[in-house]
């Protein structure tokens, strides 16, 4: 996300709207009240698209006795996140907002890091995981309030319901994390 | 965080590095070094443009809009789903092939992506989808190129894996085409001018 050389920018006469903009919307919630759900809803998708690529990277690299099982949860949680993804963008383009869709956007929102491109061992790669999932938890209930709060009802369901996929997938991680297994030291020669 | 400001990729305090980024490691598949370092260069290029693909196509997805929408969007949910699976598929052969590393930030996505993303605005049904047909052209060139160089050296394994994919990806393309003929039951009376 340094620069952005190559993007591609069609005729600036085909622009249906701005990036930054919100527009009114079909289901009568005021512009104000709307603008603020874009703007925490694209925090949302900008944290997703983060950790979608980490946990795919993940999936990618894993390599040790244990990659059966974790790449397998990895490759199918990084499916999960792309489907929460396109939920919550296609609620920002019924807010009547744009949803974050490239590096500039993604720049704007983001709510954590992105590690550097070297392959990094697999524990600190999955806390790094589990970091990342519970940073969104943390942020999509202070977003589920606030959708309350503006009488947003569908949008803090949206959320709730993902927010338990994401948790889910949070204490997965933390299960294959915790200090506890059945090898005898004395097996591990 | 609300990160506005410098660089939003970090190295991690804690972490042990396993292999360098743009290094290439001994193989289990005794392919040679000097064909993996070119394989791996020619797939990293891939496997970024169809990167940059799935976005492309996720975009719009996402944003279609007017009489058409639920058609269009309901073909490129799918077809991101197909490219999802090349950009997988890809990177999980750069590491078998030389423990390389598939480009995974977006520095080192976009400096080999030839298939680039869209700039942020929203645009028009149409010339959207004149750029996803444009990405997927290049995309496909690109991948006809390296089944040949794959080929030439002496690596059938990741010819195979291309063409795969490369007939999923032609076909796709090509109801984006279908899409975009010039070719309705509307009569042009009934169409006002915009």
């Amino acid at each position: 996300m340094t620069s952005t050389p190559h993007l591609r920018q069609p005729d600036p006469s085909h622009v249906r709207q701005e990036w930054g903009t919100v527009a009114d919307n079909a289901l009568r919630l005021e512009r104000d009240v709307a603008e603020q759900l874009v703007t925490a809803l694209n925090s949302e998708i900008s944290g997703l698209y983060i950790l979608f690529n980490q946990v795919r990277k993940h999936y990618w690299l894993v390599e040790g006795a244990e990659l059966g099982p974790i790449g397998d949860f990895l490759e199918a949680a990084a499916d999960r996140l792309t489907e929460m993804t396109d939920d919550i963008a296609i609620r920002i383009t019924a807010l009547g907002g744009v949803p974050a869709c490239g590096p500039m956007g993604i720049r704007q929102h983001a709510p954590m890091f992105i590690e550097e491109a070297h392959h990094y061992d697999i524990r600190s790669s999955l806390e790094r995981d589990l970091d990342g999932y519970a940073t969104l938890a943390v942020q999509w209930r202070e977003h589920i309030a606030l959708a309350d709060q503006f009488g947003d009802v569908a949008t803090s369901e949206l959320l709730c319901r993902h927010l338990k996929t994401l948790e889910a997938d949070a204490h997965v991680l933390d299960r294959y994390l915790a200090d506890e297994t059945p090898v005898l030291r004395n097996a591990t020669g | 965080m609300a990160q506005k400001q410098g660089r939003l990729v970090r190295e991690p305090e804690t972490s042990e590095r396993r292999q360098e980024w743009g290094t290439i490691a001994e193989n289990a598949l005794r392919v040679d070094r000097a064909d993996v370092e070119v394989i791996v260069d020619a797939l990293s290029i891939d496997h970024a443009g169809s990167f940059n693909l799935f976005y492309l196509l996720r975009k719009h997805y996402w944003t279609a809009a007017g009489a058409e929408h639920k058609e269009v969007a309901a073909f490129l949910e799918d077809a991101y789903k197909r490219v999802r699976e090349v950009t997988d598929d890809l990177a999980i052969r750069i590491v078998e092939l030389g423990g390389g590393i598939p480009p995974n930030t977006p520095p080192t996505l976009q400096e080999r992506a030839e298939v680039h993303l869209e700039a942020e605005d929203l645009y028009d049904l149409r010339p959207s989808l004149d750029g996803d047909l444009e990405g997927y052209a290049t995309l496909i060139v690109s991948m006809r190129e390296h089944i040949a160089l794959a080929e030439k050296r002496g690596n059938p394994g990741t010819a195979e894996l291309l063409r795969d994919h490369l007939e999923d990806l032609e076909a796709d393309a090509h109801v984006i085409e279908q899409l975009l003929e010039d070719e309705t039951l509307v009569r042009a009376a009934v169409l006002r001018e915009r």
